[in-house]
């Protein structure tokens, strides 16, 4: 009978961990996909503070710089491009997912060309407006870098326990998948056509 | 309890940081830059100190003469990131970046929860207008004052200090309760396979103590120690089921008194602050 219970007690011992680590690799992937989630709903916010902070710079600049009305238009329309854009979904829609990051990267190219302008305008670059709008729009560009890469961060931790030699079984047993980097893309800074 | 924890982890390599943030050897005013006199940084050091002592809010000055490359925004959230400015959940953190070199810039770097009460306009205004007249003079330390006094007096009576600190200080950290889970769950196995074979236990509790936290966790780190209390229960285990009797018990450690050094309180930042030129 003692002989008997040594293996059984053994067996028992490693059932109950294979559960254990079944269950924890399973929550494990649930927390990361939520951190996934969290940290792109992050992103997104910090995109619509920047989108925000839009009409106020335009209407400061035309003040100044009313010649420049292509780069005014141009802001104007990339916004209402990034705006129009549905946000519900985007984190697991890699096709939407791409639209909203190139959107968004041909209103950083025309917001560039925007705050260019001010070199021209020596009574724009001294305006105190001007420069505290300057300010936030860094102050947003900062964040959203931070957003950004504590979103990469993120991804990378949910495709480790996605890919693991053991974990994978969990994973693609569950429906867990590997996610996509937010990748930017070369050259995607060129300004949006404008037709008048 | 917690903070034993992660020191353990620094020791074994869990939280190896690549980027080249200086230490800040328990001091508020880190001068790698040497640009303030022993007496300066005492003077500074000692205001910030009694600042803390009653705001709780950890503001902190760090000088550096290249920033290798980096942007400062990079650089001063990697700094904020890793000296964990600010008190855990309140966030109420203030990095004060100084970078000297061909260029002079300067960064004031703001923990989540101060950025209502100093958002990026106003910070971006205290270098402009407070920090950058004193500095053109080389007056370095007047400078790093003029910008410690307008933070302080942005901040103001606004920040309420919480009531219990303790409380926002002893939440638990996911990774810690299952730590102990970890150990629990080892243990009991360990306990009863050690009681009917000798053996046996010692192995088992490598065995759990090491695969648990490796599958779950991938934290190699925290299997290896695991493995060692594994095999320790085990041993007790072997020796109890010998000896027929007897009892031990965990000592908690008393956790570190706050002295008169600096640690980071465990806030955060999201990148809120501003930058500026210094020249």
């Amino acid at each position: 009978m003692k002989r008997l219970f040594v293996p059984i007690a053994g067996i028992c011992g490693i059932i109950v961990i294979i559960f254990l680590w079944y269950t924890g690799t399973y929550s494990g992937l649930v927390a990361v996909q939520e951190e996934v989630n969290n940290t792109w709903g992050q992103v997104q916010n910090q995109y619509q503070r920047r989108a925000d902070l839009i009409p106020n710079l335009v209407a400061t600049v035309k003040g100044y710089a009313g010649h420049e009305n292509q780069t005014l238009v141009e802001v104007t329309k990339a916004r209402q491009q990034v705006m129009s854009i549905r946000l519900d979904g985007v984190v697991t829609n890699a096709a939407l997912q791409k639209q909203f990051i190139e959107a968004q990267q041909s209103l950083s190219g025309a917001l560039t060309r925007l705050l260019a302008v001010k070199e021209s305008y020596p009574d724009l670059k001294a305006n105190q407006s001007f420069l505290d709008l300057q300010t936030q729009l860094e102050g947003t560009e900062n964040r959203i870098a931070v957003e950004r890469k504590r979103y990469q961060d993120a991804i990378t931790r949910n495709n480790k326990i996605v890919r693991g030699f053991f974990s994978s079984f969990v994973a693609q047993r569950n429906g867990f998948t590997v996610r996509e980097y937010y990748s930017a893309q070369v050259g995607a800074e060129r300004a949006p056509t404008v037709t008048f | 309890m917690n903070k034993w924890y992660y020191w353990l982890l620094v020791v074994i390599g869990f939280h190896l940081h690549a980027i080249d943030v200086p230490s800040h050897g328990g001091k508020r005013v880190v001068d790698t830059a040497s640009i303030l006199s022993a007496t300066e940084v005492v003077d500074l050091e000692s205001r910030l100190k009694n600042y803390e002592r009653a705001t709780s809010n950890q503001v902190v000055v760090l000088t550096v003469d290249s920033l290798q490359g980096e942007t400062i925004e990079t650089f001063a959230h990697e700094v904020f990131q890793s000296w964990k400015l600010g008190q855990k959940g309140v966030d109420n953190g203030v990095l004060i970046l100084i970078s000297v070199g061909e260029k002079n810039t300067a960064r004031i770097e703001v923990g989540y929860g101060l950025e209502g009460v100093l958002p990026d306009i106003t910070a971006g205004r205290i270098i402009s207008q407070e920090m950058r007249p004193e500095f053109k003079q080389k007056h370095y330390h007047a400078s790093i004052l003029a910008g410690i006094t307008a933070i302080q007096q942005a901040i103001g009576g606004t920040y309420v200090v919480p009531e219990d600190t303790e409380e926002a200080e002893t939440e638990t950290d996911p990774t810690f309760v299952f730590f102990w889970i970890c150990i629990i769950v080892a243990a009991v196995i360990t306990f009863f396979t050690g009681l009917v074979h000798p053996l046996l236990g010692g192995v088992i509790g490598v065995v759990a103590g090491f695969m648990l936290p490796w599958f779950i966790l991938s934290s190699l780190g925290l299997a290896i120690i695991l493995a060692i209390v594994g095999f320790i229960i085990g041993i007790v285990a072997r020796a109890l089921s010998e000896s027929g009797g007897g009892g031990s018990g965990w000592s908690g450690s008393g956790g570190f008194s706050s002295g008169d050094s600096f640690s980071g309180g465990g806030g955060d930042s999201g990148g809120g602050g501003a930058s500026g030129s210094l020249d």
